[in-house]
């Protein structure tokens, strides 16, 4: 199978004295479930924002989807942002004045074409239709990070980047998150999660550690029991939520 | 499409009220005080001119050099032309001899009263202006030096030509009047035997026209007459009309530099705290040029607000002055509400300019991680 993402000794200096990645060379097949795992500093965000097209290396060649995107302009890059990459973040990042609706429409508004009733029903997907309308302040972590989620895959993108997803959340939350993780990756999607939590890296297909911005040799690959179990994304969420 | 972005902008606005009420409060004070400048300019300087215009004419007719010693009454329609009408205020004629009186040799000025009357609203007359044709005006100082008083007969000769008038009032000027006879223009044309002619003619123009363009006007239209600036007058209004718009323009820049600082000031501290929020959208796919474009637009619903509000305060502002100052309400220039939005528009937008450059420049990757 041809990879989806593909990098041949990919390397980011920071002022041509931190190394963040240091020749890192992987291979991510399409609809695979990666966990990049490390210690802090181990470049595990630099290699998620290299992918994202958030940020150039320093040399090497990265291919995903079989463009090298190394070479693409800003203009390309950002067309490539909004086609190709979903994005989920530690800190959830969701616009403070946008309800949960229309922070998902965002993603569609600089996508294509905002639609709400495809909106609305990504939310209904992770379990927040009864909260379409309600603002980030008023909805707890979790719901926060699943709008978050539901805003990532709305354009269909070939591959969903997750930095730390769970990290501010707690075990029932990040429970939820992995199952609808478990439910999506089952649906297809390439889902590429960096995380420095054990339990999460081992409900990826494949694990990828790194430290000191060096791929460590491989760890094998390792399923949690989570793998073969049937999940339902109408998860009845009992959550304390803010008043 | 479109619906998203005003909801995006609509909301943004309503979540960030305070500063944006502080930056609309900013951009206003800026256009008030340019609307209120630019309608003191229309309404008040207009008035004010007019005001030193009572302090008499400010151009003066008289034959041009090579075409004799006289104008010719009949061309007075020429300052009824419609090229030069709405240009003057008044216009009064003039024929002046030299005539005996009780034996003594004295300036006699024949005119139309009633237009000298409108010109000279400065000429203070003792007993009433001369209504018939054998009445006169006799100056301060000729009426003491040859004892007439209100009512005596008035003998005056030129060559073999004598006519009688009797004093209506004596006249107080100030100026060399006083020291002249003015009678009615008819009566100077018929005593000194030059019916239909003037050796002069005193002009008021409008006080919202330039005077150059008046006399070039003048020149173009009545080419037999020389038209004179009267310095005095019209360089004392110029240089304190001048001096009045500088003040005007410079109060008026200072404050739009005051509020644009202001602006940009809130602009810079909005991105700043914002920085996250654009660079997600960075990273959700958006262009650098539609961030700044999102930024511009907040910009310019800062502008527009600011403007409007700007305008209807500058007019306010500006009838407070009319009528502490002048008594009495200035009618508002129609280009009070574009005044204030095209400089509330532009100060937002020009003070957002550089903010809106450096969101283009904002690296999401470095901003998303925190650093």
């Amino acid at each position: 199978m041809e990879p989806l993402i593909l990098s041949h000794e990919l390397s980011k200096n920071y002022n041509g004295k931190v190394c963040a990645l240091d020749r890192v060379s992987l291979e991510i097949c399409p609809g695979e479930w990666v966990a990049v795992m490390g210690a802090s500093g181990s470049g595990k965000s630099t290699l998620l924002n290299m992918i994202a097209a958030l940020d150039l290396p320093t040399s090497g060649a990265l291919w995903v989807d079989g463009v090298d995107i190394v070479t693409y302009t800003e203009e390309e890059r950002v067309r490539f942002r909004r086609e190709k990459v979903g994005l989920i973040f530690q800190h959830f990042y969701l616009i403070p004045y946008l309800t949960a609706v229309e922070n998902v429409m965002l993603a569609q508004y600089f996508h294509s074409m905002p639609d709400k009733g495809e909106a609305e029903e990504a939310l209904r997907r992770v379990g927040l239709g009864e909260r379409l309308d309600s603002l980030p302040s008023e909805l707890s972590g979790g719901e926060q990070q699943r709008v978050c989620i539901a805003r990532a895959f709305i354009n269909q993108p070939k591959i969903v980047l997750a930095d730390e997803p769970t990290g501010n959340l707690d075990a029932t939350n990040e429970e939820t998150i992995m199952k609808i993780f478990h439910h999506l990756h089952r649906a297809g999607h390439t889902l590429l999660v960096v995380t420095h939590d054990p339990h999460i890296g081992q409900q990826a297909d494949r694990i990828i550690e790194l430290d000191h911005g060096r791929v460590v040799p491989v760890v094998s690959s390792q399923r949690s029991f989570l793998k073969n179990t049937n999940f339902t994304l109408s998860i009845p969420i009992k959550e304390k939520h803010p008043t | 499409m479109r619906e998203m972005t005003w909801q995006i902008l609509l909301a943004s606005l309503r979540y960030r009220k305070g500063p944006i009420a502080g930056s609309v409060c900013a951009v206003a004070l800026g256009a008030t005080l340019v609307v209120a400048a630019v309608n003191l300019r229309l309404g008040i300087m207009g008035r004010l001119a007019g005001e030193l215009r009572n302090y008499g004419a400010n151009l003066l007719l008289v034959p041009q050099s090579g075409t004799g010693p006289f104008l010719n009454e009949t061309q007075l329609h020429n300052l009824e032309d419609s090229r030069v009408k709405d240009r003057l205020r008044g216009y009064v004629p003039f024929l002046y001899s030299v005539v005996k009186i009780r034996g003594r040799d004295i300036v006699l000025g024949g005119t139309l009263f009633t237009a000298a009357k409108a010109v000279h609203p400065w000429w203070q007359v003792e007993g009433r202006w001369p209504r018939e044709k054998g009445e006169a005006l006799v100056g301060l100082n000729v009426a003491a030096k040859l004892g007439l008083r209100l009512g005596d007969p008035l003998s005056a000769v030129y060559k073999s030509s004598r006519l009688t008038f009797s004093v209506a009032g004596v006249l107080r000027t100030g100026g060399s009047e006083e020291h002249q006879v003015f009678v009615s223009l008819e009566s100077a044309q018929q005593l000194t035997g030059h019916p239909g002619l003037l050796t002069s003619v005193y002009v008021s123009s409008s006080a919202t026209t330039r005077l150059d363009e008046t006399v070039a006007a003048l020149r173009k239209l009545w080419p037999e007459a020389g038209v004179r600036t009267l310095l005095q007058v019209a360089e004392a209004e110029e240089k304190l009309l001048t001096r009045l718009e500088i003040f005007l323009g410079l109060v008026a820049l200072f404050v739009l530099l005051a509020s644009g600082l202001s602006v940009f000031s809130t602009m810079t501290k909005e991105a700043l705290e914002r920085k996250v929020e654009l660079a997600l959208m960075r990273a959700l796919g958006a262009g650098a040029r539609e961030v700044a474009w999102i930024f511009a637009c907040e910009a310019a619903g800062i502008g527009v607000f600011g403007g409007i509000l700007g305008s209807a305060l500058g007019v306010l502002f500006t009838e407070m002055i009319g009528l502490s100052v002048f008594g009495s309400l200035v009618y508002p220039s129609l280009m009070s509400l574009p005044t204030g939005l095209g400089i509330g528009l532009g100060v937002s937008l020009f003070s957002s300019l550089w903010v809106a450059k450096r969101i283009a420049r904002l690296a999401p990757a470095v901003v998303l991680r925190g650093e």
